[in-house]
């Protein structure tokens, strides 16, 4: 299964500036992860495991519940810079909505990170990143890191991934619990 | 008992799905539509996906289709190029695979990729008009040269322009003023279409990509770039293209900064302007021109010193050294214009990305390339260096170069991008 992650920017350039970034290090996960080669077996597999990234751009928050939940992303990247307000909420609403759906997911949002306690959207944000100047390298170790965390404990504070819960329920409707 | 069989079946159902969730999942490769590098012109897109799957070395990697263009795209920026003027009596191109045009103020020139080599074709964008006669058209045909008929007028269009204009004591008009076409020539757009005709026909697949090179928006005053870009774009489809546009400071970019990541400032110095780009991994964050080029140059020059542009455009071209001391007061006229635009070009730079908010955060230093024919004479480069290390820029620059072939680096550049979008 491949993982997804799902940029919205208002603005052409700064949203393709964040998707190189990240396809580049899908490019080169393994020297990113400053994983040698060499060493036990363990340590070779691991250098050599490369996941499968699907990085996704959409320039809109219009349809935002309908793209996320056709999408199922890991992480979603909201640069913040260019919406108005109606539209950050907007998303806001649309992520707490998919969260009470069970589909879960991680927020990076760009933004101004010196207000991020009075922003619309700080309920439903996992990480934060400064807006100006973009630091492309800063939101890729940041995606990185909450892709790393998704995997390991869920998505956005919950402990339980999407296939986790499909396989609790089903486990107890089976009774084999 | 029917519902009770059904309901046994359902429980089955699930078992069975409950032991593909928890079985190891299986490394998948899709094929998907080229991501490629950005497109500077299209203002809103949502670009397709792009899966980046890999496998350990025991598995085979099947390298999907969009990973394959994009690297023949790459190669292409660093193999050779054959490049040879439009010849009298030379037949267009009918083009087998994508193609990068420059349409420059003083040269046309059309780059396709040939096995292991790049061929580049060039014409000149000029033409000169005659009086119609049979006579006339009889010893014009008779001589293969390039001209066409129009308002009673003959057109004379390419480098045989420039004999005509030669031998008539004349000199020969433009269809392009300042990276533009010009709005003093009523018949810009048709003299243009024919030279662009020269180089090629219709292509042997129907749709196959061309990119062409626009100018960036001019920071001295407001034009409208879009006619232009429409305009040449339009004629490309008539002919059987899919057009796709390229600023002319990221065409070099394209051209010269693959080792670079595509990360860089890209300055084409031409004769009607100079277009700079700032691109971060091929994604064109800043682009803008100046109205002054080699041209500029030129004319500034034939005014001081009295002497005709052509006859300066031919000393600055082949003997300039800006190097060296000037030895006379041509020389020397010369020499101060070059300072002129090269220390407005640098104060461009540091006023355009100080005033950027888009710029990115940049921890290593990236280099500037410098192309087209006004970056060649020798000296040209050094005097550009100069001039940037007395000012301050936002973001460190890692070193200064001139393209490895100045004249064809943004046609190069376009056939990059056209392959990298190619189907």
């Amino acid at each position: 299964m491949s993982l997804k992650v799902v940029i919205f920017s208002a603005d052409t350039i700064r949203g393709s500036m964040i998707k190189k970034a990240l396809e580049r290090w899908v490019d080169k996960p393994a020297r990113d992860s400053g994983i040698q080669p060499g060493g036990s077996d363990s340590r070779v597999t691991q250098y050599e495991e490369k996941i499968p990234v699907l990085i996704l751009f959409f320039e809109d928050l219009l349809n935002i519940e309908e793209t996320l939940t056709r999408e199922r992303p890991a992480v979603v990247v909201l640069d913040m810079k260019g919406y108005f307000q109606g539209e950050l909420e907007k998303f806001r609403n649309g992520c707490a909505q998919l969260f009470a759906q069970a589909v879960y997911f991680k927020v990076l949002a760009i933004g101004n990170t010196v207000r991020k306690e009075s922003s619309v959207i700080k309920d439903v944000v996992s990480d934060w990143c400064m807006d100006t100047p973009i630091d492309p390298v800063l939101i890729v170790s940041k995606v990185r890191m909450l892709l790393a965390s998704g995997a390991k404990s869920g998505s956005n504070g919950n402990n339980q991934s999407d296939t986790d819960v499909l396989m609790s329920n089903l486990m107890g409707f089976l009774n084999i619990k | 008992m029917a519902e009770a069989s059904e309901y046994q079946k359902e429980i089955e159902r699930l078992k069975q799905r409950l032991t593909e969730i928890e079985a190891p999942p299986v490394p998948q490769t899709e094929v998907s539509a080229a991501a490629g590098a950005g497109r500077p012109s299209e203002a809103s897109r949502v670009d397709a996906p792009r899966v980046e799957s890999f496998s350990s070395p025991s598995i085979p990697i099947n390298q999907n289709v969009s990973d394959q263009k994009i690297e023949a795209a790459v190669k292409t920026a660093v193999k050779p190029t054959v490049s040879h003027e439009m010849g009298v009596g030379s037949e267009p191109e009918s083009p087998w695979g994508p193609v990068g045009l420059d349409v420059g103020t003083s040269n046309i020139v059309m780059a396709q990729n040939k096995g292991n080599k790049v061929q580049i074709i060039k014409q000149l964008n000029a033409f000169f008009t005659i009086p119609q006669s049979k006579f006339t058209k009889q010893i014009l045909t008779q001589n293969n040269v390039m001209f066409f008929e129009h308002n009673k007028r003959y057109y004379i269009i390419g480098y045989s322009a420039e004999g005509f204009a030669n031998m008539f004591n004349s000199n020969t008009r433009k269809s392009m003023e300042k990276g533009l076409l010009s709005p003093r020539e009523d018949e810009a757009v048709i003299v243009i279409q024919s030279i662009i005709n020269t180089l090629i026909q219709k292509p042997k697949k129907f749709g196959e990509i061309i990119c062409f090179s626009v100018p960036g928006q001019p920071i001295e005053r407001e034009v409208i770039i879009t006619g232009h870009e429409s305009i040449i774009k339009m004629y490309l489809e008539t002919l059987g293209y899919t057009p796709i546009s390229i600023n002319e400071g990221l065409a070099v970019v394209m051209s010269e900064l693959s080792d670079d990541s595509f990360t860089g400032i890209g300055v084409s110095m031409g004769g009607g302007m100079c277009n700079v780009c700032l691109s971060y991994l091929s994604v064109p964050v800043i682009t803008y021109s100046i109205q002054k080029g080699g041209d500029y140059i030129d004319e500034m020059a034939s005014l001081e010193t009295g002497e005709p542009a052509t006859k300066i455009k031919v000393i600055k071209e082949e003997s300039l050294d800006l190097s060296v001391l000037p030895k006379n007061k041509l020389e020397l006229t010369m020499h101060l214009y070059y300072n002129d635009l090269i220390n407005h070009l640098v104060r461009s730079i540091q006023d355009v990305i100080t005033s950027s908010e888009n710029i990115p955060k940049i921890t290593e230093p990236i280099p500037i390339v410098l192309s087209g024919g006004t970056a060649m004479p020798k000296g040209c480069k050094e005097k550009f260096e100069k001039a940037l290390n007395a000012i301050r820029l936002p973001i460190e620059i890692s070193s200064i170069r001139v393209a490895k072939e100045p004249l064809n680096a943004t046609a190069k550049g376009a056939l990059v991008m056209a392959m990298a979008e190619s189907r």
